[in-house]
């Protein structure tokens, strides 16, 4: 599947890349939400991983912009990361179109990846 | 004179009375009229000096005689003191002379007879003026005299007055003062007994009465008040008011009004005796008394008034609850209400107010008293103080200060203290809270911070050390990397943990677990330390609010790692968990320098603090018992430590939970 990877930590978007890839994946990367957006059209990914906290556009503003143009963004699954666990309000993020909400740090990342592909099909 | 002259002017006397005359030409009986007197001068001449006894006195004797007769003339001198001759041959001039001479010694004998009358007689008068002069000056003598004793009575009066005046002058209360006036008027015995009408505001009308000497007082009741003090006051009107109030026949009176303020008002009524004529020296005997005794009066009255106040204001002055002292530069204590001194005396106010409850404290001043900032900046300052324990802000106002003396030079203040200890109490809470906060949300952002890169750290280790040969020594190492990461995880997992505080949420939880995750928020604090850690409560749970009771926690910890921190080599810190019967018991001890007794006393105080304001850090003990408490257990400092320094226990009530269940 196609994964769309949103996030300003070098780090994240390369581990999570890597494990993805190895698994036979397509990883599209966006360091801000902006950039995010576009590649979102025009990548059209099958989950997007999304960061709360960026320097722009927050994770949840940028869902904002994804629900008013529902069509224009389709239905990929998205999941909101962060290092503020329970923060998040989740009814209202969910309301806004997000699947699931992983805390970082990641204990297993395979585990992780494991779950998402659960996910998806 | 003339032969013509002696005609009818002569008297002849003698035998030969024809023949002498006739030859002289003049008769027998001679009167010659000249002399300045009106009396005539008569002659006689005399041949026959027998005849001379018969001739009254006041003729002129000439005795006739014939040259050659010394004899007779010498009887004629000596025997018949006759001081004339004539000598028949002598000439007519020789005759005449002789006449004239006789004349001459007449008139002069005349004279001399009037002088001596004249004499005579201004003697007379002037023995007359003398005694009349003698009479005036008697006259004069005794007005004199008896001016000089009127005046010795007025003076005498005049003395009695003033020794009156000097006697009302020195006294000091109201009774006194009538008492004295009274006395005075009964000197005369015309007067009786002095009556007093006193009308003062807040007070209600009374009148005095003065007989027997003692002063009693009689209430007016309100309606009864009349005019008295009134400007057209008819005496009679008076007189028998004074008579209805009192309940006795009132006599004539002399009615005075002393004092007519609108504070004060005093009017005089003496009942007299005597009759209408003797009313004036009675009057002048009064109205300088009466005089003194309105200023006197007024006087005492008004100073017993203004004493009243300043006993109000005095009573005032101490009632204020909040201590007050007036001092001047040195710190003297000029004047203090009683919370300020508790009855101490002392002479500088740091003595009898800051230093009173602490004994062992340098007689000096506070620190912190801003006097010297008031005289430099010319304006009320404010400064903070200790006392007892206690935080006092005071405030300093200079004495007198006013817009024009904007260059005096100040020497004496007000100081208001005003205990602040709970307000600071409060603020320091405040900072305390706002400090913790401030601290989580910091923590809390490094955290977040660090989460990031580490997320990718420990992912990016993972997807290695899957893709690397498992036998080699880099797959060992990634493996190393990776357990790395985890651990830093962990840490600021429980740093984020710890600083969020929680919801106040009790749980069931082991002690232990929560001590040992606090133990890696320490490992700067306990860098130069040793730290022992005995747990053996692992079975048994406690129910507690995990993070507050991990802050307790931390808090002794770092205490006791503070307070070795002066020690030149390693310290120790014993941190055991037991289980005692129903409780769980941790102990905090330390090898530091321990806690003296005064302090043990006075530690979980709120915010008690040795360290300076501003200086601690964490929580505060006191925090900490009431967080302990709350969890139904305590936080006690013990006495006896394992080891050398100070010594802290918790105990917290076991759930009854059975080890096992989650």
């Amino acid at each position: 599947m196609k994964i769309l990877i949103v996030d300003d930590e070098p780090l994240v978007r390369r581990s999570l890349s890597r494990v993805f890839k190895s698994r036979g994946h397509e990883i599209f990367e966006a360091t801000n939400g902006v950039e995010g957006l576009e590649l979102w059209l025009s990548a059209r990914p099958d989950l997007v991983f999304l960061d709360v906290l960026m320097p722009g556009l927050t994770g949840p503003q940028v869902m904002e912009k994804v629900q008013e143009k529902r069509e224009m963004y389709g239905t990929p699954k998205v999941v909101l990361m962060s290092a503020y666990s329970g923060e998040q309000d989740l009814d209202r993020v969910k309301m806004l179109g997000v699947e699931k909400f992983v805390a970082k740090p990641f204990d297993d990342v395979f585990a992780l990846a494991v779950e998402m592909e659960k996910l998806v099909t | 004179m003339s032969r013509d002259d002696f005609k009818n002017r002569a008297i002849w006397i003698g035998p030969d009375e024809m023949g002498l005359s006739s030859r002289l030409g003049i008769p027998k009986q001679i009167t010659l009229v000249n002399s300045v007197f009106s009396r005539d001068i008569q002659f006689a001449l005399l041949e026959n000096l027998e005849e001379t006894g018969r001739l009254p006195n006041d003729i002129i004797k000439i005795y006739v005689t014939d040259r050659g007769s010394d004899q007779y003339l010498q009887d004629a001198i000596n025997r018949f003191h006759i001081a004339y001759y004539i000598d028949r041959t002598w000439s007519d001039h020789e005759i005449h002379e002789v006449f004239h001479q006789a004349i001459r010694d007449r008139n002069l004998q005349n004279e001399k007879l009037l002088f001596r009358r004249e004499g005579a007689r201004h003697k007379k008068d002037l023995e007359l003026m003398t005694q009349n002069l003698e009479r005036l000056v008697e006259e004069r003598t005794d007005h004199i005299e008896q001016s000089h004793n009127e005046e010795k009575d007025k003076y005498g009066r005049l003395q009695a007055l003033v020794k009156f005046i000097k006697q009302m002058a020195a006294l000091n209360s109201f009774e006194e003062v009538l008492l004295t006036f009274r006395k005075e008027i009964r000197r005369t015995h015309k007067l009786g007994d002095p009556i007093f009408i006193v009308d003062e505001v807040e007070h209600e009308m009374q009148i005095y009465t003065s007989a027997g000497g003692r002063i009693s007082g009689h209430r007016v009741a309100s309606s009864q008040q009349a005019q008295v003090f009134g400007e057209n006051i008819e005496t009679t009107n008076v007189k028998n008011w004074l008579a209805n109030e009192l309940g006795r026949p009132i006599g004539r009176i002399l009615y005075f009004k002393l004092i007519y303020a609108s504070d004060l008002k005093l009017s005089l009524a003496i009942e007299f005796f005597s009759s209408e004529k003797e009313v004036k020296e009675v009057l002048d005997f009064l109205s300088a008394r009466v005089q003194s005794l309105a200023i006197v009066a007024e006087t005492v009255l008004t100073e017993q008034r203004l004493r009243k106040f300043s006993l109000q204001w005095e009573n005032t002055f101490d009632g204020i609850n909040s201590p007050i002292a007036i001092v001047d530069l040195d710190y003297n204590l000029i004047r203090s209400n009683k919370v300020f001194s508790d009855g101490y005396i002392g002479r500088h106010c740091y003595e009898a107010f800051a230093h009173s409850k602490d004994t062992t404290k340098e007689k000096e001043s506070c620190k912190g008293c801003p006097i010297h900032e008031v005289v430099k900046a010319h304006s009320p300052q404010s400064g903070r103080i200790e006392r007892g324990g206690r935080f006092y802000e005071v405030r300093s106002y200079p004495i007198g200060l006013s817009e024009k003396s904007d260059t005096a030079k100040i020497t004496n203040f007000v100081n208001y203290y005003v205990d602040v200890t709970e307000s600071r109490q409060l603020y320091l809470k405040l900072m305390q809270a706002e400090k913790i906060s401030a601290l989580g949300l910091l923590a809390g952002n490094i955290a977040h911070e660090l989460n990031n890169p580490l997320t990718g750290l420990r992912s990016l280790a993972q997807v290695l050390i899957s893709e690397v040969d498992a036998n080699s020594q880099l797959h060992s190492d990634l493996v190393e990397i990776e357990k790395a990461a985890a651990r830093s995880q962990k840490i600021i997992k429980n740093l984020l943990e710890f600083t969020q505080g929680g919801a106040n949420k009790l749980i069931e939880t082991h002690l232990d677990e929560l001590v040992e995750n606090t133990i890696p928020l320490l490992k700067t604090s306990l860098r130069r330390h040793r730290l022992k850690l005995e747990l053996n409560t692992r079975s048994v749970f406690v129910r507690v609010e995990p993070h507050l009771l991990q802050q307790v926690v931390f808090n002794l910890i770092n205490n006791a790692s503070q307070a070795m921190s002066s020690l030149s080599s390693a310290g120790e810190i014993l941190v055991e968990s037991w289980i005692d019967d129903g409780l769980v018991k941790l102990r905090v001890a330390d090898s530091g320098p321990g806690i003296s007794k005064n302090i043990r006393e006075r530690i979980f105080e709120p915010f008690f603090t040795t360290k300076q304001e501003g200086h601690g850090t964490g929580l505060g003990l006191s925090t900490s018992k009431s967080i302990i408490e709350s969890f139904g257990g305590r936080l006690t400092i013990s006495e006896h430590s394992p080891l050398s320094g100070a010594c802290f226990e918790i105990w917290i009530p076991r759930t009854n939970e059975v080890a096992g269940r989650v």
